[in-house]
């Protein structure tokens, strides 16, 4: 080796003198660490949030709402490339809240502390073999679009739906399980990325009555979004989305989540939790709390009569 | 250096800080998984993401730590860990020669001899002399490097420079298969060939690695051949726990550098093996239990010739053995986190050289208590750590932390241990000795702005100290300085990093200060990033050496690397990208002696694929 030097032999000095008084502070440092075992109190919630961003913040607010708990939060920003894991286990929390995927992807190897997941849309990727975790997904039951479906007139009978099954697939099922006892058919096609959007769109074409847009970020891109209207005009197809925002642009209607309620919901929970409920006894569930967006210009154009929508709107 | 050059280094640096921290405009993130998933459902103006605290260094301690990423690596262009580590603060490193060279490295003044390096919990340092090779250490593999910056003795042994520790990758959790190929050519015929995999199959997670680096070398007598191959398989237990093994082999030789001068070129072929096999289990709720098993053989062997190219009997051979063991025990009750272990290494070393064999083993073991008490905002962190080596005795090392959270953006750091390290293993070797008192503040008070400051104190006793004829007398030092580091948030996807740090270095008994030791290093860049295919950042460093005159260095320039990637295609979920590094952009000459010469600009290009 470059710098090695075999024949170095330094004389050895007695540090013996040292050793005693070493002792006594080890001692002292025991005696100190032994007082805090009994003295401290641990938080009850560890709150690891993927972003400081609006939809974030109000879901914590409405968290804290509903829970008692004393909590910690820790921004995934701020943590640089410390070892989350690590960090949580060191707060030793009751029940940690993820909030975001990211936040959710971090802390799931963790498997003896119970998660609650807040504003993740595809929770179920991520939860193969993790007992301990539930929460709330951010999206709106497919039932309850099924259930606004059918209450606009003229009735779609055949709907449209664009998915990747490894994104949206699990919700498009449980969709198609539930139409058939309402009437309605999907007729679905499956891409795995945006550029697919386009041809899967022109397949619809004459097949269907209505296109249903789930929340699938291998679907959903503003270049997509601006083809799923291109088509909803072309071919008069009225536009069901999840999200208000496309309402404003050109789709017929959405069922708009609240992030301070589905916060104010994955608080319910975690009090269940902090008061000795299992996990197991609380499966995952989604946004409770929504309000229906139309936009009547879109109605009016596509021939739904105002009184539907009315009649929509008010029995929300 | 001169009192001008010092001055203009710091007018430079507060002009930056200026820079960074008027800047005011909102800044709008680009996509990232969440905010991708957020942009499905909100309008834009909803997603402004505000400035905070970054990054805070691993669980709010006291110490001085610098944590750097996979991520980081790959955008630093990394061929080995010395590409990374010459981009932190605070941090003197330079190959000799080009990838896979030997190198020069400090940590605040402290050389490599002082500083542990782990590797899954393995020492890479050779017993021997505590030389390790960081030229030769990949990292493709590195998940996270954990830097301890000063004496973490009470922690991790003889660790009286710091420690440098490497987490190795994990199995991808939500996978059966994913991850990178990756091939890269430049100047002087180098190549650099990597690809790895990683998945988990039902309860068992795997991570495969395998590495090529080939270069003809910069500088006479540095081409490098060498061969990484690493592996990981972890089992995670029916109920709770884990099982996990690695294994690390590293095969390789490498010239030895610029001998011309003493009449001889040597070239060093190298083999490492290092294997673990561990054992984690979640008692309860409260307490976790870790036991691990290790397993390494280092060997080097060194032949050398003249310049005539006619073989220089004998060779050299450092041949070393170690096996140990760890256990660790955690237990969380209140705000209480305590965690208690022991380590022991059985060590045999079997080295010949120029004046025959050396055959020595020994036992060292060492037992620690460490924990962290929360009080509110104010953490406090006792620790002690006893060791005992047959050759060297006994050794105790406290340290006592304090973090305390001044507010939601700042926090301030006192820290004060005592430490050692063992630089030679020999019958009658002794530890060199450090008491050390550091104290910092962290904030991101300023709007999109972070910043870290530590002053640190390090009395050394016991350093040895060689006179021109090689015999060794014990001294005492001091090392003293100041670490700056600063980053701002991104702002149109770009961001902007600077660290300072200055070193005084002194014989306490002669008041004399210390040449060799770098004293003043800055480290800058500019990072890009537009999180969907195009990612750079240009990355400059300057270090004064504080030579000694007759070394001839060079320091008047700043050596800067840019290194750019751009993703040209993704198809199902198979990623392309092309990337290219120009090193030492504006052909600057730095370094510490005449007879080991940086390398001048050199440029390189090559495509990765992901999956």
């Amino acid at each position: 080796m470059p710098y090695r030097n075999l024949n170095r032999r330094p004389r050895r000095l007695n540090p013996e003198h040292k050793v005693a008084l070493l002792k006594h502070t080890f001692l002292v440092i025991l005696a100190v660490m032994l007082f805090g075992a009994t003295a401290a109190h641990a938080h009850d919630i560890v709150v690891i949030q993927g972003l400081h961003i609006k939809p974030y913040d109000d879901a914590v607010r409405g968290f804290r709402t509903s829970c008692d708990g004393n909590e910690k939060k820790f921004l995934l920003p701020d943590l640089g490339g410390a070892d989350i894991v690590r960090l949580v286990r060191e707060e030793r929390p009751r029940l940690i809240l993820a909030v975001g995927a990211e936040a959710l992807k971090k802390v799931r190897s963790i498997k003896d502390i119970p998660i609650i997941y807040l504003m993740v849309i595809n929770p179920q990727s991520m939860m193969k073999g993790h007992r301990n975790i539930t929460g709330i997904a951010m999206n709106v039951a497919p039932e309850r679009y099924l259930d606004l479906m059918t209450q606009i007139s003229p009735r779609p009978k055949r709907v449209g739906v664009i998915s990747d099954p490894a994104k949206s697939g699990y919700l498009v099922k449980r969709a198609q399980q539930a139409a058939g006892a309402r009437g309605i058919e999907l007729v679905v096609r499956e891409v795995q990325t945006p550029r697919e959007v386009p041809e899967a769109l022109t397949s619809l074409k004459g097949r269907v009555d209505a296109l249903w847009m789930f929340p699938d970020p291998s679907v959903v891109t503003p270049e997509t979004v601006e083809m799923f209207l291109l088509a909803s005009e072309e071919n008069r197809l009225p536009i069901i989305s999840f999200a208000g925002k496309y309402v404003d642009i050109g789709a017929l209607a959405a069922l708009d989540i609240d992030s301070v309620d589905q916060g104010r919901q994955a608080g319910e929970m975690a009090e269940r939790i902090l008061n000795g409920t299992a996990v197991a006894d609380l499966p995952g569930s989604e946004a409770r709390s929504t309000a229906l967006k139309v936009n009547r210009s879109v109605a009016k154009k596509l021939g739904i009569s105002l009184d539907t929508i009315d009649r929509l709107n008010s029995s929300r | 250096m001169t009192h001008a050059r010092t001055k203009k280094i710091c007018s430079s640096l507060i002009c930056a800080c200026v820079l960074f921290a008027s800047l005011r405009t909102p800044v709008f993130a680009a996509t990232d998984e969440d905010l991708q998933t957020l942009g499905m459902f909100y309008e834009g103006t909803d997603l402004v993401v505000s400035a905070t605290r970054n990054p805070k260094p691993i669980s709010q301690t006291a110490e001085n730590v610098t944590v750097v990423t996979a991520a980081d690596i790959e955008m630093m262009g990394a061929h080995t860990l010395v590409d990374v580590l010459a981009n932190i603060p605070g941090i003197q490193a330079a190959d000799r020669g080009g990838p896979g060279a030997f190198a020069d490295f400090t940590i605040q003044g402290a050389d490599v001899f002082n500083i542990l390096f782990l590797l899954d919990g393995v020492t890479l340092n050779f017993a021997g002399d505590q030389f390790v090779d960081i030229g030769a250490i990949p990292v493709q593999n590195i998940e996270r490097l954990e830097i301890i910056k000063g004496p973490a003795s009470s922690s991790w042994g003889s660790a009286l420079g710091g420690v440098v520790n490497i987490i190795t990758k994990s199995p991808i959790e939500d996978k059966k298969l994913g991850g990178a190929l990756s091939f890269s050519a430049g100047e002087r015929e180098t190549r650099d060939t990597r690809g790895e995999a990683a998945g988990t199959l039902g309860q068992f997670g795997y991570y495969l690695y395998a590495g090529n680096l080939t270069s003809n070398g910069f500088r006479p007598n540095t081409a490098v051949d060498q061969n990484n191959l690493y592996g990981k398989l972890r089992w995670e237990l029916p109920n709770r726990g884990s099982l996990q093994g690695t294994i690390a082999y590293d095969r390789g030789n490498v010239g030895d550098g610029d001998t011309g001068a003493l009449g001889f070129f040597s070239r060093l072929h190298k083999q490492y093996i290092l294997s673990t096999a561990s054992f984690t289990y979640p008692v309860n709720d409260k307490i976790d239990i870790d036991l691990s098993l290790r397993l390494s053989q280092k060997r080097t062997d060194d032949s050398a010739m003249d310049l005539s190219g006619a073989p220089l009997p004998p060779d050299f051979t450092a041949n070393e053995f170690d096996t140990g063991g760890s256990a660790k025990l955690v237990w969380r009750e209140g705000k209480n986190n305590l965690a208690a272990g022991a380590d022991f290494d059985h060590l045999r070393l079997d080295d010949t050289g120029f004046s025959g064999s050396v055959k020595l083993y020994s036992d060292k073991y060492g037992l620690f208590l460490i924990d962290t008490l929360s009080f509110g905002d104010v953490a406090v962190t006792p620790g002690i750590r006893y060791d005992r080596m047959r050759q060297v005795g006994d050794f105790y090392s406290p340290s006592l932390g304090v973090a305390w959270a001044l507010n939601d953006t700042t926090i301030l750091r006192i820290y004060g241990a005592r430490g050692y390290s063992l630089p030679v293993l020999a019958d009658d070797a002794t530890q060199q000795k450090v008491l050390t008192a550091q104290a910092g503040l962290e904030t991101a008070r300023i709007p999109y702005l972070w910043l870290k400051t530590t002053l640190f104190w390090n009395r050394l006793t016991d350093v040895h100290s060689f006179d021109s004829n090689g015999n060794a007398t014990l001294v005492k030092q001091r090392k003293q300085g100041v670490e700056v580091e600063g980053r701002t948030v991104p702002l149109f996807n770009t961001s902007l990093s600077a660290g300072y740090t200055f070193v005084d270095a002194s014989d306490l008994s002669t008041g004399e200060t210390l040449l060799n030791v770098p004293s003043q290093i800055v480290k800058l860049g500019v990072h890009y990033d537009d999180k969907s295919s195009l990612r750079g950042a240009l990355l400059g460093r300057y270090v004064w050496y504080n030579a000694s005159f007759d070394n001839n260095a060079r320091d008047k320039a700043f050596i800067w690397d840019l290194n750019l990637a751009k993703k040209v295609v993704e198809v199902r979920g198979t990623a392309f990208e092309l990337f290219f590094s120009a090193h030492n952009l504006f052909n600057g000459a730095q370094y510490s002696a005449d007879f080991n010469k940086n390398v001048r600009r050199w440029v390189e290009g090559g495509i990765r694929c992901n999956f």
